[in-house]
Formats: structure tokens, C-alpha cells, sequence
């Protein structure tokens, strides 16, 4: 599969996010955390292997409601560091062409953007693209 | 000849021109997403497109509607298409066929400045465009 999103879900709200940005999937962050003190914005610090990473929340720059029962992390980069973020759950990986795109109406995008400007169908759900650049520059992570 | 649709939603009686009106949809299915805005909690998607669904309840303040109705009418507005619920769907009628008087006084509200009068009933007149410029500027 050469151009796959992996969807997860943040409380009600479905997001998809390429494959290739995502290098693990970790089901309970709580036994990788570590206690030092985390960079502004990050919920937290984790051991990845031999380094250290950010924790962060899609909950503010989404306004989504926050959740303390989310345990699930997906370590994620681009070509910036890497950092990991807390999810509800991740649902699955899935060929980019089983995705119908559906364009935002411009009443919608001025509160939508910069965070998304459109969406993916599939199944009947809404999946939000997820901007992981627009992440990692609010939190000034890359 | 200027033509209007006629609407109902909750206790409330409305009419939109019929130059922007695009279609009528029963019971689509709907869905919330983040970061839509207080006055859109709902999109729908029709014709590829995630068309926001106007919440007219919260924007008409005292009706006795709930947020969405059976039908949604999509409407082209000149900043894009948004929905807005309705209850019954009451025919497309010519503007000569009834009355266009303005509202009192105590029924003001922006968007709002005229009624039809049709059949014995009175058809708050949205001008949509008014309402969404309003609503984008606060």
C-alpha cells in the first residue's frame, strides 16, 4: 500500500493522517511518561525508544473537549522532530482511494482555516485531514 | 416576477427568494465538526460539498423549534451555500399572490425587515445574506 491514511478518532471527531507521518502506534502512554518538565503547550513528556518526546493534545487547536481517559499516543513527524499525540483511539489504516473528498463551503472555511479547509468521506463519516504542520507550528515543535 | 419559498420551522413562519434557493432535502443525514461556529453546530453534505446548517432556532431566540427539522433547504448565499431546517415545506409562490409589509417594531431583527403575508399566515422574509454578514462580524 503506497499511499494509505491511517484514521483515528478524538472524542466524537474522525481524523485521517498519512501513513507515512505516523511511525508507531502506542495503546497506553502512561507507563512511557516521564517526569520532567514539558515544553509550553505539551501535555507531557514520553520515552520513544532512545529519546524523549513531546505529548500533545489536538484538543485547542481543534476546540475539542478534553477527554483524561485518552491513553493512546501516535508518534508522529514530518521532516521536523518527532512528537506524540493523544488520541481516543486509533481505527485503522486504509488506502487513500477508498476516501471521497468533500470541499467545505467558504461560509465554513472562515473559522475553519487555517486548521482544515476540507474533509474526507468514506462510509458515511466526515474525516478531517489532520494538519499536523499546522500542530507543529502552534507548538513550535519543528 | 419575484417568487419566494415558504417555509415553517417550530412556531415560525419563513420565506427566502427563490433566486437563491437551490433545493429542498428531506432528512439528510448530519453531522458536527469542530471549529464550525456557534450558529452552524451541523453540516450536511450535498453535491460534494459540506454545506453548513444554519442554526435558525438560537438565531429566531424564542421560537419553539428544535435545532434541526425534517427538511433542510439549501440556499446560495453570496458567501457560500449554507442550510436552513425547516418543519413543513409550504410551496413556491409569487411575491403578487400575497403581501410584502414591513415587521413591527418588536420583530426586528437583522436579516428580518419584512414579512409575507400569504394566506392568512406571516412569513418572516430572510434575507440570508444580511444574516450571515451579521453573523461573521459578530
Amino acid at each position: 500500500m503506497t499511499e494509505g491514511l491511517l484514521i483515528f478518532r478524538q472524542g466524537e471527531v474522525h481524523f485521517s493522517l498519512a501513513v507515512e507521518k505516523v511511525f508507531e502506534v502506542i495503546d497506553d502512554y502512561c507507563q512511557h511518561l516521564v517526569t520532567d518538565e514539558p515544553p509550553e503547550g505539551a501535555s507531557g513528556l514520553m520515552n520513544w525508544h532512545q529519546d524523549v518526546v513531546p505529548l500533545y493534545s489536538p484538543q485547542s487547536i481543534y476546540e475539542l473537549p478534553g477527554n483524561a481517559n485518552d491513553k493512546t499516543v501516535l508518534v508522529v513527524g514530518t521532516t521536523g522532530p518527532v512528537a506524540a499525540l493523544i488520541v481516543s483511539s486509533a481505527e485503522g489504516i486504509y488506502p487513500l482511494s477508498a476516501f471521497q473528498p468533500v470541499a467545505l463551503s467558504p461560509v465554513l472555511r472562515e473559522t475553519t482555516q487555517p486548521v482544515y479547509d476540507r474533509l474526507l468521506e468514506k462510509d458515511g463519516t466526515l474525516y478531517i485531514p489532520f494538519n499536523l504542520e499546522h500542530m507543529a507550528q502552534v507548538y513550535r515543535w519543528s | 416576477m419575484k417568487q419566494f419559498g415558504l417555509f415553517k420551522f417550530g412556531d415560525h413562519a419563513y420565506a427566502v427568494p427563490m433566486i437563491g434557493l437551490q433545493r429542498v432535502v428531506n432528512t439528510p443525514a448530519l453531522y458536527e465538526l469542530p471549529r464550525t461556529g456557534v450558529w452552524y453546530p451541523r453540516v450536511l453534505i450535498d453535491e460534494g460539498e459540506v454545506v453548513p446548517l444554519f442554526d435558525l432556532a438560537r438565531w429566531l431566540q424564542n421560537i419553539t423549534a428544535s435545532a434541526v427539522g425534517q427538511y433542510v433547504v439549501i440556499y446560495n448565499s453570496e458567501f457560500g451555500r449554507i442550510g436552513l431546517p425547516a418543519d413543513l415545506t409550504c410551496g413556491i409562490v409569487s411575491e403578487s399572490s400575497g403581501g410584502v409589509i414591513p415587521v413591527d417594531e418588536d420583530e426586528d431583527l437583522v436579516g428580518h425587515q419584512h414579512v409575507f403575508a400569504y394566506n392568512g399566515d406571516r412569513y418572516s422574509i430572510l434575507d440570508v445574506d444580511v444574516m450571515i454578514h451579521s453573523m461573521h462580524c459578530g
